[in-house]
């Protein structure tokens, strides 16, 4: 069945597709692109039950406003030798004018931007010798640490990748790396990476889950410690967007499942 | 006990109230210097507290700096003890030789307000005055110092600042700071000079066009923002800066501070009421008063629900604390009302009432939970708090609602919702979760506990969602037991 989603002309989304691409090499790949709509990129974020499944997340545009419903189309290929399987994943969208002025992303209960951001008792200024000065009408500004959170705006534009490049903030704005392009491939940095966390238990893996109900017959084990689970982060999230590496409290919408049995 | 959590970085010191000009939005209605000014000795011996207390630079600002006569004196004391500093005079007296006074004693940068054109700037500040201003600037770059100009916009010289940026530029200015013009002092006897809020806007854009432009660097002060992504660029590209970062509230009492000119110390020399003064330093040393624990409570307790409006709900609230609080108190009476000159808080208001005219729950659900996923949280709650007028029995509108509410940092809004989804539905773990961590932000640790336990229970231990926040919360109590020790 399609998915729907409504999005604000001139402002980045994404679409999440789990797969088994780690494992399988069965991944998900963008076939079909409509006009007005245009791919940013695609990343990989791992998800909760360890190995796999992965969440293939795709970046998209909306480049202009459109009248009607316009659909993406994904389709489930094998990616060994490029054979498109039957399974595909319809997105409906629809591209409403947005009035309001762009604005940097902010919550303070997204624990990615909060590490970035600094604290009100951040040191502010100067750092003699330290820099060219720049100067505010006369100040001189330690450019690194007066607004302290770099990458704060996502608009892959706009984003400077050096500067963002090490911070995972900057990831979800965005600005893919180009071999992740139409998602292919794996990201061999999270392939064997995570254990616990993302998704909602109806969509993990059974093998990778087996592990969960222990934490709690045993109450609450060192997390960081206790079966490889990371430090526990919050994770109130709308379900299974990941939008938050670290905060679940979420809300079950857009991955969908690869059957992997 | 001190209070060693605040570093100062910088501080305005309000040499002297006395002035040879009578600007019409002067916000200290300057004239004559007032009595109690400190004295050349007094005033020596805080150039060097404030060294001792690890300023990197200071502005010395008046009333008109130079015509207090020993401030080149102050100059050479604060740089020879390692303390960088600029001066913000109206150039009338910064002949050659005055400049090259301050140049031997050290000053690192003087900057010069000006607020028009010439023609403008002569009507709001006095006949002459941007001749003189101009050769101000030609002695002291002849001298290799460098400077910046100062605009106050108001309705007199909004329309003009593309014709004035051309006038600076030909100068040749490098840097320029633009502030908005606040009721107080001569400006508040002005109200029709006063910006409407609204004209924020044109001003982030002026800001943008100019940065991009790349000819003069531009600096919107403090009090314009917050968060648009033209501002966010403008400060990156004038700061020569690779990434964005976003503003941190106001540096009053935090970062920085203000001296007046009779010594009292106080968070911003804007804000100068009473009860705004923290000491002062013929009673007591500078950092005595700066690491008192009651001192500067205004803006070092100033959180997020103390704040009133739209500020109180805004996502950015935690962050930005309302901005700029002088905007707050001249414009609205206090430091705890919204900011209105806040490009975000407009954005609200066109939120709000877009919203309004919608009637179709449904879509304004749908249009939400595509919303959230883009982190659009605050349109989203907007959206949703719509769909809740309209169709007040719809647990999915409830749920999401909690949790965007819960991302915006709002609370006790997301405890409202999740409370209405549970009962509607009380069987609804994802609520309890978010229940649970509604509470638990609220400071109310056991109760968190005992639902998110409950909601665990109920799914079975089968949710990792809530298990993962269940772990996060006892882990988090754990770690803050422990830094407690």
């Amino acid at each position: 069945m399609a998915k729907e989603m409504v999005v604000l002309q001139g402002k980045p989304f994404s679409v999440d597709l789990q797969s088994m691409v780690s494992s399988t090499n069965y991944g998900w790949c963008l076939t079909a692109l409509p006009q007005g709509i245009a791919l940013f990129g695609m990343e990989n974020v791992p998800t909760a039950c360890g190995i796999a499944p992965v969440v293939q997340r795709f970046w998209f545009g909306a480049i202009s406003a459109t009248k009607e419903k316009v659909e993406i189309e994904f389709t489930l290929v094998k990616l060994t030798d490029m054979t498109p399987s039957k399974q595909k994943h319809v997105v409906v969208v629809t591209v409403i004018p947005s009035e309001s002025e762009e604005f940097a992303k902010f919550s303070e209960n997204d624990d990615a931007m909060v590490d970035a951001v600094c604290n009100a008792a951040m040191p502010y200024g100067l750092v003699l010798g330290t820099q060219d000065v720049a100067f505010k009408y006369g100040y001189p500004v330690d450019t690194s640490v007066k607004y302290g959170y770099p990458c704060g705006v996502q608009d892959a534009t706009q984003c400077c990748e050096d500067a963002c490049a090490s911070q995972p903030v900057a990831l979800k704005y965005g600005i893919p790396s180009p071999i992740l392009k139409y998602g292919f491939p794996v990201d061999t940095g999270v392939k064997y990476g995570y254990p616990c966390g993302v998704q909602d238990a109806s969509q993990c893996c059974e093998d990778a889950c087996d592990s969960q109900p222990v934490a709690l017959k045993y109450g609450i084990p060192s997390p960081t410690l206790k079966y490889g689970v990371p430090s526990p982060t919050l994770k109130y999230g709308f379900p299974n967007r990941s939008q938050n590496v670290s905060l679940i409290y979420g809300f079950r919408a857009d991955t969908k499942n690869l059957p992997n049995k | 006990m001190a209070n060693i959590g605040y570093q100062p970085v910088t501080a305005v010191w309000e040499v002297t109230m006395g002035c040879n000009m009578r600007c019409g939005h002067c916000g200290s209605s300057c004239a004559g210097a007032l009595p109690g000014q400190l004295s050349t000795e007094e005033a020596l011996d805080l150039c060097d507290q404030i060294a001792e207390l690890g300023l990197k630079w200071i502005t010395l600002s008046g009333g008109e700096p130079l015509t207090r006569k020993d401030t080149p004196e102050l100059v050479k004391r604060l740089s020879g003890n390692g303390v960088l500093v600029n001066m913000i005079t109206n150039g009338w007296l910064l002949d050659k030789k005055m400049a090259q006074r301050l140049k031997e004693n050290g000053i690192s940068t003087v900057a010069i307000s000006i607020d028009g054109i010439p023609e403008i700037h002569d009507k709001i500040r006095m006949k002459g005055a941007f001749e003189h201003a101009r050769q101000a600037f030609d002695a002291m770059t002849e001298l290799g110092i460098h400077t910046g100009a100062v605009t106050t916009i108001t309705k007199q010289n909004i329309d003009i600042l593309p014709e004035l940026k051309e006038e600076l530029i030909r100068m040749g200015v490098k840097t320029w700071q633009v502030q908005i013009g606040l009721p107080m002092g001569n400006l508040k006897k002005r109200p029709d000079w006063l910006l409407e809020p609204r004209q924020v806007r044109d001003i982030i854009d002026f800001c943008y066009n100019t940065a991009k432009e790349g000819r003069i660097r531009i600096y919107p002060a403090d009090c314009i923002g917050y968060y648009t992504k033209k501002d966010l660029e403008t400060r990156r590209i004038s700061y020569g800066t690779n990434g964005y970062s976003l503003w941190d509230g106001c540096n009053a009492g935090v970062r920085g501070f203000g001296i007046l000119h009779n010594g009292d110390i106080l968070g911003c020399t804007s804000i100068r009421s009473k009860e705004f003064i923290e000491g002062n330093i013929r009673e007591r040393k500078l950092r005595e008063i700066w690491e008192d624990e009651n001192a500067f409570v205004w803006r070092r307790h100033l959180t997020k629900d103390k704040l009133s409006g739209a500020c109180k709900k805004c996502v950015y609230g935690s962050k930005c604390l309302g901005g700029c609080p002088n905007t707050r108190l001249t414009m609205k009476g206090s430091i705890y009302e919204e900011n209105e000159y806040c490009a975000y808080n407009l954005s609200l208001k066109d939120m709000e009432a877009k919203y309004s005219k919608c009637d179709n729950a449904p879509a304004l659900r749908d249009l939400a939970i595509s919303l959230i996923p883009q982190e659009n949280f605050q349109e989203a709650s907007f959206a949703l708090k719509r769909a809740q007028e309209l169709d007040s029995e719809n647990a999915d509108t409830y749920r999401a609602l909690g949790y965007s509410e819960f991302m915006c940092g709002n609370y006790e809004d997301c405890l409202a919702a999740n409370d209405k989804a549970l009962e509607l539905n009380s069987n609804d773990t994802y609520s309890m979760g978010g229940r649970a961590l509604a509470l638990y932000r609220l400071g109310k640790t056991d109760e968190a506990l005992q639902v998110m336990n409950e909601a665990v229970a109920l799914s079975g231990g089968q949710d990792p969602n809530l298990l993962q926040d269940l772990r996060y919360m006892k882990s988090d109590i754990a770690a803050k037991a422990a830094a407690a020790r």
